[in-house]
């Protein structure tokens, strides 16, 4: 059965996976990047407080934070259009969670199986959140996390040493220690001893500007990581700081420029030489190595699985009926404008919200692009057609409905249309696409993305039998 | 041509002072002088471009004016520099620069365009292929370059 | 270490002061900014209520003529009604059927503007389109621009030209093709916060004490007469005594609610205007459109951007929680779509609304307002001697107003000075600069020199010195880092503002530095800007916190009333951004999930 995927992010590329290992054909057309290449180095599942926007989670009666896995229960608990009540049932008690948990865990053995090769691996679990420092000194609970910034949980250290690079943007080292003590005050946990070491790097390593993307590209050269390991080593033997913590209970914390590729054996390098756990801080706008990391991380699985990839922007869908028979690409590898059609039995559309172009605005209101299918937002209401200025509120601060709203899918993972009917019947969803959620709020855009990716693949697995049958 | 004249009585009846009716009154009348001789043919966009020459405002361009509206869909993401620096591209010019020289038109495009353009790029259009938003980065640079060709190196007014 | 406390005496006594405390506002000792540890009192001659651009234009011409000023302004320079202003220093063509002589002076006054701040303006070609149901014939728009051009001389104005409709569609082929024919005519465009601040800032140069954040909240009097005021830091909450000779009430939009402290009433007529701020230049010309009451607007090139505006509706809400509207919004892309069919395709990436202070005027639509101002001395009409107030007028006019205003004052104080502000250039306008040798002086991109050039003029080298050292720095020479890369801006900018400039919040960079009002609205550059101001002012972690929070609400604020296509996708960024900004800290302070947006000059409470 030809299948196709549309759109290259972290839901369409672990379907395409998921579908490729269970020997399906599978062709993967990506129009470009999104969402996830925009993503900073952490993966979460669970959203971080089932009653407000953006709390970090905390128990209420105890002093220690919520465990992953009571998150998710918690959100499966309480909210009630957020897809994976959608993946997982509403019911109360063990069963939704059980089947979530179970869910959760293979998914991210599977994503780790995937991304090792480039030297990417899935590290965290349900059973307690890693706290990460961004790279301007927030603190962020994340379930998963991927190598580069995973080795950084600041719980379980007593020393955390920031390094310091001369003429870095985006990244200040002194106001960095200042937040993480803040942020450490605030959570009420005990307080790792936070301080500033420099990192001496050679004249030229950071270009005019400062660009972290610059000296990112810098130590994936073998000259640049020798340097890099150098400066670390030359930190570690550094007697003016004084005795200090060893092995585990130190973390040297680097700015986010651990290059684009092969990050676990740079870490290994770097731990070595500094004596230390070794981490990369997790990224913040404007894009980090990070999601380039993932992103690349994935097309580089994607080939090894041999799941065909066309760099092509979907024009439009033909349709039969309920049945939808071919995609109209328009190539981006030919520059001329030429048409081409592609066949498919079964689509999946995972091209994301407004940064990937799944949805996007024009004179008719807030659309999704490709074929008009109804949007919802948390509260069910329908949104499509209205104009964007009247879905978002004049204040940051609480839901707002025109980046919670998405399309609404059947627990099959089909987008139902206004009747709560199937739209067609080979048309699947997953990914941010998927409304009833906030990405940025809720902290599960990826979550989200990789299970609805890996959940639609089994139900095209099981259309595919079903029709063999 | 009388049409021309219309709503003169209403513009007229507004004149606030004694100073300001002669003015008018003057200029009303010369005017009419020059508009009974005005020869045909003068060409003012090429008088206007030359008032606005140092300036640096050129006539628009169809194709550079579509691109423009293509390099206003940037979010500054960051991911063309990102990407640029992955695969080596630059080393001295930042995508999101070219992206944002494109925004200015005249006055500082004549003075930004030729180095921005003239910076060192491989033009592999990695940039390009990783843009969420699509902006044709390489053909914008292009563009730049062209322009840059024309430009002079000009000191400040 | 290595950091900016080691060039800066009075930023080391600040760190010292602000270890794990709240700081105490972040005066440098050195530089331009006069160090008052803030005292109970402050002695002056005379205290300017407000820093918009007639408080600061004041300030600066007391200051010039050797008067002791003090001046105070509530929220940032600027930040009331000048910033959202269309930003032009044009010559009253509209005033030529009334009486040219007020055109004349505002061309004259436009040229002195033009030499005291070249830096700071630049030229904007005017297109006119008339069209066939426009109630002005061509031939009437052509005698009144060639009336205009005998005034264009005085400030270096270029002369109309008059297109035919296929002229017109070749210099500008976005232009509605229902067009008759088209003018061209010659204004000149500001930087009008920019303005504002250096105008502040020369008078802080020459003497003047300059704060801001800090609002008058009430006049000492005795027995009757006004003889200074009690003022309070809206930042640490400190108050504190200015006593004056003479208070000049400048403070725009909120100058009754000054006046009524002394039980005064003055009466005006505020009016909102709103413009949209388009993510690019639309075109190189300002081209007129007509709203759909028959009103006249433009959507005309500013610094890097264009702008579409303006509107005026009187306004009865709450100054300090200004909105704009759906309907302005519509209101304006409706008219502009008459001259520009394709406007919506444009852009729009934030709004501006501002109240202008129009004197009072019962029974005319707003447009046919006078644009008059007044300088009233409450002495003389209203029996309470030490008090002036300054209402009405324009951008445009505010250098003579300044001079009519700092006239009477001086002639009250019996200073005999002349006024010299027509011919002293303000800081950076003394020389033109070389660009190209600052961007490869400092390392510095060419497109950042620019910038610099056209914000600090000739100080530019002077302002990338303040390059941050980073702690152990290696190569002598620090080389500014780019903070905003839509603008751009440098950190050198950012800590000079801090340091010699008296900028206080990260609100202000806005406003200042036009910090993250571009592609991205903050969403790439709010953080780090808040890491480098905190390194130099001495903020704690909360106040960083609070700072980032406060100014991506801002942007929030000013971004979502015209949110539509491509800007949507940047919105989803900076609200990714924004929250991946919280932690525990800010978590906790902003989960409260209120429904106001915060004022842009908000105390705020310690952890």
């Amino acid at each position: 059965m030809r299948v196709v995927v549309i759109g290259s992010g972290l839901a369409g590329a672990a379907a395409a996976l998921e579908l490729a290992s269970r020997e399906m054909k599978v062709t993967l057309v990506s129009a470009g990047v999104g969402a996830t290449a925009l993503s900073f180095g952490s993966l979460d599942v669970a959203v971080p407080s089932p009653e407000g926007s953006g709390l970090p989670l905390r128990d209420a009666t105890a002093t220690r934070l919520l465990a992953p896995r009571e998150r998710l229960a918690a959100c499966l608990r309480t909210r009630l259009r957020h897809p994976y009540a959608t993946l997982f049932g509403r019911s109360g008690g063990g069963a939704a969670e059980s089947a979530a948990t179970d869910a959760v865990k293979s998914a991210a053995a599977s994503l780790d199986r995937w991304l090792a090769p480039s030297g990417l691996r899935v590290e965290g679990g349900l059973d307690a959140a890693r706290l990460l420092a961004n790279v301007h000194g927030a603190v962020r609970a994340c379930d998963f996390a991927f190598t580069g910034p995973a080795e950084g949980d600041l719980q379980g250290a007593a020393e955390v040493e920031i390094a310091a690079v001369t003429g870095l943007a985006q990244h200040d080292a002194r106001p960095l220690a200042r937040a993480l003590a803040a942020e450490f005050a605030a959570i009420g946990l005990p307080r790792p001893s936070f301080r500033v070491v420099p990192l001496p790097l050679p004249a030229g390593f950071v270009v005019d500007g400062g660009s972290p993307a610059r000296v990112a590209a810098r130590t994936d050269t073998e000259e640049g990581l020798r340097a890099l390991v150098a400066a670390v080593a030359a930190r570690h033997r550094d007697e003016t700081l004084g005795r200090r913590a060893e092995g585990e209970r130190r973390l040297l914390l680097l700015p986010p420029i651990l290059g684009f590729s092969g990050v676990l054996a740079k870490l290994t390098r770097l731990r070595e030489a500094a004596g230390c756990r070794v981490a990369e801080c997790l990224g913040a706008p404007p894009a980090s190595p990070a999601g380039l990391r993932l992103a690349g991380a994935l097309a580089a699985a994607l080939s090894r699985e041999s799941v065909v990839v066309r760099h092509a922007r979907v024009r439009t869908l033909e349709r039969t009926g309920r049945q939808l028979r071919a995609l109209r690409l328009q190539s981006r590898e030919a520059s001329s404008n030429t048409e081409e059609r592609l066949e498919a039995e079964v689509i999946l559309l995972a091209c994301g919200r407004f940064l990937g172009g799944g949805l996007s605005e024009h004179e008719g209101g807030v659309h999704e692009t490709l074929l008009d299918l109804p949007l919802y937002d948390e509260a069910g209401v329908r949104v499509d057609g209205s104009a964007a200025s009247r879905l978002v509120r004049a204040s940051p601060e609480g839901p707002q409905r025109l980046f919670s709203s998405g399309v609404r899918t059947d627990s099959r993972l089909r987008p139902l249309g206004a009747d709560g009917e199937p739209l067609f019947e080979n048309l699947f969803v997953a990914g941010d696409l998927i409304g009833g959620f906030d990405p940025s709020t809720q902290r599960t855009g990826l979550g989200v993305a990789l299970l609805t990716g890996l959940r639609a693949a089994s139900e095209i697995a099981r259309l595919a039998e079903q029709e063999s049958a | 041509m009388i049409r021309g004249y219309r709503g003169f009585l209403r513009e007229f009846s507004r004149t606030g002072s004694a100073r300001a009716f002669w003015l008018q009154v003057r200029t009303g009348a010369a005017h009419i002088l020059r508009t009974a001789q005005r020869s045909r043919g003068r060409d003012a966009v090429a008088l206007f471009l030359e008032n606005y020459r140092e300036d640096g405002v050129r006539l628009p361009d169809a194709a550079r004016d579509a691109l423009r509206l293509e390099a206003q869909r940037c979010t500054a993401c960051g991911l063309c520099t990102a990407e640029c620096a992955r695969v080596g591209g630059a080393p001295r010019l930042d995508p999101m620069d070219v992206v944002a020289a494109a925004s200015r038109l005249a006055i500082d495009i004549v003075r930004l365009a030729l180095p921005v353009a003239d910076a060192a790029c491989l033009g592999c259009a990695a940039c390009e292929a990783v843009c969420p938003a699509h902006i044709p980065i390489a053909r914008v640079k292009a563009d730049l370059g062209s322009l840059g060709a024309m430009a002079q190196p000009a000191g400040i007014r | 270490m290595n950091s900016p406390s080691a060039s800066c005496p009075g930023k080391a006594k600040a760190d010292a002061a602000c270890e794990g405390t709240r700081p105490s506002g972040g005066v440098c000792a050195t530089g331009r900014w006069r160090d008052t540890p803030v005292r109970r009192t402050l002695t002056t001659q005379v205290l300017v209520v407000g820093g918009g651009i007639n408080g600061a234009g004041i300030a600066r011409d007391l200051a010039l003529r050797g008067v002791r000023v003090a001046l105070v302004e509530k929220g940032e320079l600027g930040g009331g009604t000048s910033w959202a202003s269309s930003g032009m220093i044009h010559g009253g063509l509209r005033y030529l059927q009334k009486d040219p002589q007020v055109t004349l002076h505002s061309c004259v006054d436009s040229g002195n503007i033009q030499r005291i701040a070249p830096h700071l303006i630049f030229r904007i070609p005017f297109l006119m389109p008339v069209f066939r149901d426009d109630p002005i014939g061509p031939e009437l728009v052509e005698i009144a621009l060639e009336m205009y051009d005998r005034f264009q001389p005085f400030k270096r104005g270029k002369p109309h030209t008059r297109l035919s409709r296929e002229q017109a569609l070749r210099l500008e082929p976005a232009l509605s093709p229902q067009l008759e024919c088209a003018f061209t005519l010659d204004e000149w465009g500001v930087d009008a916060a920019r303005l504002c601040a250096a105008n502040a800032l020369d008078a802080a140069d020459r003497g003047a004490q300059v704060r801001t954040h800090t609002e008058v909240i009430s006049l000492l009097r005795d027995a009757g007469r006004v003889r200074g005021a009690r003022v309070r830091d809206g930042i640490t909450g400190e108050e504190w005594e200015i006593e004056a000779e003479l208070v000049m009430n400048a403070a725009g939009p909120w100058l009754p609610k000054v006046a009524r402290l002394a039980g005064l009433e003055v009466k005006l007529r505020p009016g909102k205007g709103v413009h949209l701020v388009f993510e690019r230049r639309v075109s190189d010309l300002a081209i007129y459109a007509t709203g759909i009451d028959g009103r006249d607007m433009f959507t005309f090139p500013h610094e890097q951007n264009s702008m579409a505006g303006t509107t005026d509706d009187d306004f009865y809400g709450d100054l300090d929680r200004m909105e704009t509207t759906e309907d302005e919004v519509a209101y304006v892309l409706q008219a502009m779509e008459r001259s520009i069919p394709s406007i919506r395709r444009h852009r729009v990436c934030h709004v501006t609304a501002g109240v202008r202070p129009t004197l009072f005027g019962f029974g005319r639509y707003e447009d046919e307002l006078s644009r008059d101002y007044q300088v009233i001395d409450h002495g003389a009409r209203d029996g309470v001697p030490g008090l002036f107030t300054i209402a009405g007028g324009k951008l445009a006019a505010y250098r003579l107003m300044a001079e009519d205003a700092t006239d009477r004052l001086c002639a009250r104080l019996g200073v005999r000075e002349l006024c010299r502000t027509a011919q002293t250039p303000l800081p950076g306008g003394e020389a033109p600069l070389d660009v190209a040798a600052l961007s490869r002086r400092f390392r510095v991109g060419w497109p950042a020199a620019l910038r610099l050039f056209f914000r600090h003029g000739a100080h530019a080298p002077r302002v990338l010195e303040q390059s941050v050292p980073t702690p152990f720095a290696e190569p002598a020479t620090p080389v500014p880092r780019i903070v905003c890369a839509c603008e751009p801006v440098t950190d050198a900018e950012l800590v000079h503002a801090a340091l010699r400039e008296g900028l206080r919040t990260l609100t202000d960079c806005s406003l200042r530095l036009r910090l993250g009002i571009g592609a991205c609205q903050g969403a790439s550059c709010a953080a780090a800007a808040a890491s480098v101001l905190a390194e130099a002012l001495g903020w704690s972690a909360e106040q960083t916190a609070h700072e980032l929070a406060t100014f991506l609400a801002e942007r929030w604020r000013v971004a979502t009333p015209a949110l539509a296509g491509a800007q949507i996708a940047a919105l989803e960024l900076h609200r990714a951004a924004d929250v991946g900004a919280r932690g525990f800290t800010r978590g906790d302070r902003a989960g409260r999930g209120s429904e106001d947006s915060p004022r842009r000059s908000a105390s705020w409470e310690t952890a």
